[in-house]
């Protein structure tokens, strides 16, 4: 009886979950009439890449993925870098690192980042980094670092103590210890900081339009802003751009969303 | 060289303090120092169009005080936040509950709830005004289908509907979050306990009640408060969606503090709001830890 109602309630909840996506991406493959119709047409008649054919070769959309990416790419290898860095001193320390990482990351919540950005945007602009990647993956490795940190430090805490003592026996540097050998081990705690941090600097939207304003140089979300957000909103364009921006970070986050709970719930349950 | 390879030696034997001071300086310079300047800008006439600042002791601070869009931004924030929390935990508790009795396709069910978490700002604002739109909407065509509806609606542009919509959407977007980390913490109930209650002859819901929902209760506290702090702050949303319209029917506190600093330039009133806006944050916060004070972990 309650495993009938179960699968009732389950049902009903992944369409609410997923009608907006399947919507987004069958819209972007209809053509110019069926999307310009009410009623609307539940199942398409024909399919059409119209739609994509715009978004790809009328707007700058690839100029702005690529410097998505960049700027992403970049803050997710500082990030992760600083990140195993401070989380390897916190899970080595004597003093309890772990509950200074997650007050770290309580912290860093519960700053509004619309406080944080018009001033970080203001010293930009001081030392005339003011439109610049660098200024904007500054602030993005700088969102995802405590995160890193947090997850690292658990992870570190996991690697056997012995394996680095026996690398001090043989005389190798902490640095070299560090690098040669208690990174590689952390690879997977590694991936998912790097997933992670990769995702949510991909989709940040406030920072961007802020510290790079108009222009060519903008990131994808602020892109998609300035240039379908008009009055007379141009809504298949608008979903071919959407599902098109989506995709990386869909797969990327279908792969890890298991290991981001785990570790926060243990926390919530220890704390 | 004994000299250089003994600072080298000195450095590594230091190497875990080292090792701390890239991600602080990070912090120092996008965390701290906007919250320092943002404290002394609160005191002071800066505006993004003229140059220089002059100390105006709280003046901002009565200005913002006595501007009923403040109070009423803050009545908007408060619904926005405790509706939305309030949502996602239900339907994540449900979702997790269902999810739990089930044998079979639990993986492909879970894979498909969590999509919503995935959406950028963006892509939500974009995806949910097409499915809410006065004339190409697919969602006035289902409610006439299903009768509820007679005439389409302009759902993000009617004042009453704004808000309420907008915490829909919002619980589509965040109740997978919780959907997640409820079934985590489920999962960590010993399967004994459930065993000796059958023994006792318990059924479903005297179990869920004496068993499950105090178990996880710890969880559900830390989560109402961590969602809380999200969905406060947050900004690109509503910005998004409705730009906190129609007037004013859905402006926040960090849209009204947006509008404030960026559009109408004026970065002392900007500072003193954010300001304001921490402290009713911290508010909020006491009484939800005050109100759950007594929800503890069963010893």
């Amino acid at each position: 009886m309650t495993r009938t109602i179960s699968y009732l309630i389950l049902a009903v909840l992944c369409a609410f979950a997923i009608f907006p996506l399947v919507w987004m991406i069958a819209t972007s493959l209809k053509p110019y009439a069926d999307v310009y119709s009410f009623p609307p047409h539940y199942i398409p008649e024909h399919w059409s890449l119209g739609f994509y054919r715009q978004v790809t070769q009328e707007t700058p959309f690839f100029s702005y993925m690529a410097n998505s990416a960049i700027v992403a790419g970049s803050a997710t290898v500082f990030s992760v870098l600083f990140g195993a860095m401070a989380g390897w001193s916190l899970a080595r320390a004597r003093f309890r690192g772990r509950e200074i990482a997650l007050y770290a990351v309580l912290l860093a919540y519960l700053l509004p980042q619309i406080l944080i950005v018009i001033p970080f945007f203001g010293l930009l602009a001081k030392v005339g980094l003011a439109n610049s990647y660098t200024g904007l993956i500054l602030a993005y490795t700088t969102l995802n670092f405590p995160f890193s940190t947090w997850l690292l430090t658990d992870y570190f805490r996991s690697i056997p103590r012995e394996i680095e003592e026996q690398g001090q026996i043989d005389g190798a540097h902490n640095i070299s210890i560090f690098f040669r050998l208690v990174l590689p081990l952390a690879t997977p705690g590694l991936a998912v900081a790097a997933i992670f941090a990769f995702i949510s600097s991909w989709n940040e939207f406030l920072y961007a339009l802020i510290i790079l304003g108009n222009g060519e140089k903008q990131v994808l979300t602020v892109g998609l802003y300035n240039f379908v957000g008009g009055e007379n909103a141009q809504w298949g364009p608008m979903m071919a751009a959407t599902t098109l921006t989506m995709i990386p970070t869909l797969l990327l986050f279908l792969a890890v969303q298991r290991r981001l709970v785990g570790g926060l719930t243990a926390g919530a349950v220890k704390s | 060289m004994t000299a250089l390879r003994s600072l080298a030696g000195f450095l590594d034997r230091h190497l875990a303090i080292l090792f701390l001071i890239p991600g602080g300086l990070c912090l120092a310079l996008v965390t701290a120092y906007p919250f320092v300047f943002n404290l002394w800008a609160s005191l002071t006439d800066l505006n993004l169009m003229y140059p220089g600042a002059m100390f105006v002791g709280l003046e901002n601070y009565t200005k913002t005080i006595f501007d009923p869009e403040l109070w009423h931004s803050a009545k908007n924030s408060l619904v926005w936040t405790i509706s939305s929390v309030l949502g996602q935990l239900l339907l994540g508790l449900i979702g997790a509950l269902a999810l739990e009795q089930t044998r079979k396709g639990r993986e492909p069910f879970r894979l498909i709830l969590v999509v919503p978490w995935a959406f950028p700002a963006i892509v939500l604002a974009y995806s949910w005004r097409f499915l809410l739109d006065a004339v190409y909407g697919v969602t006035n065509h289902l409610l006439m289908l299903v009768g509820l509806i007679d005439a389409p609606v302009p759902w993000l542009t009617t004042p009453d509907y704004a808000m309420p919509i907008m915490v829909l959407i919002n619980i589509w977007f965040g109740f997978p979050f919780m959907l997640v980390s409820i079934l985590a913490a489920l999962t960590m109930i010993p399967a004994q306990l459930y065993e000796s209650a059958r023994m006792d002859g318990a059924g479903y819901w005297q179990e869920l009640r004496h068993i499950t929902l105090p178990l996880i209760m710890p969880v559900l506290r830390s989560l109402v408060i961590l969602r809380t702090i999200f969905v406060f702050n947050n900004f690109d949303f509503i910005f998004l969606t409705t730009g906190g319209g129609p007037v004013d029917a859905t402006t926040t506190l960090p849209v009204y503090a947006f509008q404030v600093g960026w559009q109408r330039y004026d970065l002392g009133r900007m500072a003193s709001v954010s300001v304001v806006m921490m402290l009713i944050l911290g508010l909020l916060l006491a009484t939800y830890v005050y109100a759950l004070r007594k929800v503890r972990a069963p010893q």
